[in-house]
């Protein structure tokens, strides 16, 4: 792989993993596991930068092949993360347990009076569950 | 204050050991509202406080709260503290978690740190649905059976899998087969919504 790719995917690389480490953080409050994998991300990240840097401090090839390995996967990870947020950001989350870069994206938009998608069918539910108890409860 | 005769349909039974697992629906269907505010203050925030309320009550008045209910009032609470609305609510929702998590083995303290969780109005709130439970246990187990019914329509089920999810986790619902047509269903709808959404031309509200 050219030199100047490297180190353009690992700075790139490194930009989205500190988002995406901070939006953990952030929301989770605590390190959890997807926090740690992050974590492994901004340091393989940074090791393949300053690699390219200097020049390349491995005079075996070994090393080499693994932080390239190591760097395309970190890749995959960040940018997957990055796809899901906005994906859940633009169609709604489906799964049942919040997503931190979503949850991010919506906390950054919110001043700005951009909310977040929700599920009408949810909203409908949550009307219905309201409307019952009101008709139960008089007074 | 005063519950009125829901229509009664024979259903005799005086059960309340639903008043764990609906709470934590409550809050779970509540909390699945925080990323849109505005949304969460008219719809979510009541009904999770009414979800909060319930569970202060059963673990009063049933004392016991089962683990799927813990799991899945969990992931509600969560839903409030990442979307930063936790100052919104009258309970603690960062000991709420806590709270929940150790119901299921000790109900007994988890019913005295989730009352020293909440607020002096959320505490009036539960205590009245405590007394309520246990003046009328006939009255309060419609009520939940009937809350049941309402969230158990097919077209909900259909449209949010994290609703169906739920549902089936606390045994409200069968759980189905691996092959589910209503995710492919509901993943084509949330697609055709997304593009209406990204492009207003598409008719987006």
């Amino acid at each position: 792989m050219h030199p100047l790719l490297w180190l353009i995917m690992a700075t790139v690389c490194l930009l989205m993993a500190t988002v995406s480490f901070l939006s953990a953080l952030a929301v989770e409050g605590v390190v959890s596991s997807e926090t740690y994998f992050l974590v492994a991300d901004l340091l393989v990240c940074a090791a393949a930068i300053y690699c390219g840097v200097s020049g390349g401090p491995f005079t075996s090839l070994i090393p080499k092949v693994g932080l390239v390995v190591s760097l395309i996967a970190a890749s995959v990870h960040v940018l997957s993360t990055w796809l899901r947020g906005t994906f859940k950001f633009l169609f709604g989350n489906k799964s049942p347990e919040p997503d931190p870069l979503h949850a991010f994206f919506v906390r950054v938009l919110r001043p700005f009076g951009i909310e977040g998608k929700v599920d009408p069918a949810e909203v409908e539910v949550c009307g219905r569950v309201l409307e019952l108890v009101r008709e139960r409860w008089e007074g | 204050m005063f519950w009125s005769s829901s229509g009664s349909d024979g259903r005799d039974e005086e059960d309340l050991s639903n008043m764990g697992p609906v709470s934590a629906l409550l809050l779970f269907v509540g909390g699945r509202l925080a990323p849109n505010s505005r949304v969460w203050r008219e719809y979510g925030c009541p009904v999770v406080h009414l979800g909060w309320g319930l569970f202060v009550a059963g673990l009063e008045v049933v004392g016991e709260f089962p683990k799927e209910a813990a799991e899945v009032g969990t992931s509600g609470i969560r839903y409030i503290n990442a979307y930063g609305l936790r100052r919104l609510c009258h309970f603690d929702t960062r000991a709420a978690e806590e709270i929940l998590w150790s119901a299921r083995k000790n109900p007994e303290e988890a019913h005295h740190e989730a009352l020293r969780a909440s607020s002096p109005d959320m505490r009036e709130y539960a205590a009245m649905l405590a007394d309520f439970a246990e003046e009328n246990p006939r009255l309060m187990a419609e009520t939940l059976e009937d809350i049941v019914e309402a969230i158990k329509e097919r077209r909900i089920l259909y449209r949010s899998p994290a609703i169906r999810y739920a549902m089936e986790r606390l045994g409200f619902l069968e759980e189905e087969g691996w092959l589910k047509i209503p995710d492919v269903k509901s993943w084509l709808g949330s697609v055709v919504d997304g593009v209406k959404n990204v492009i207003p031309i598409f008719g987006g509200d």
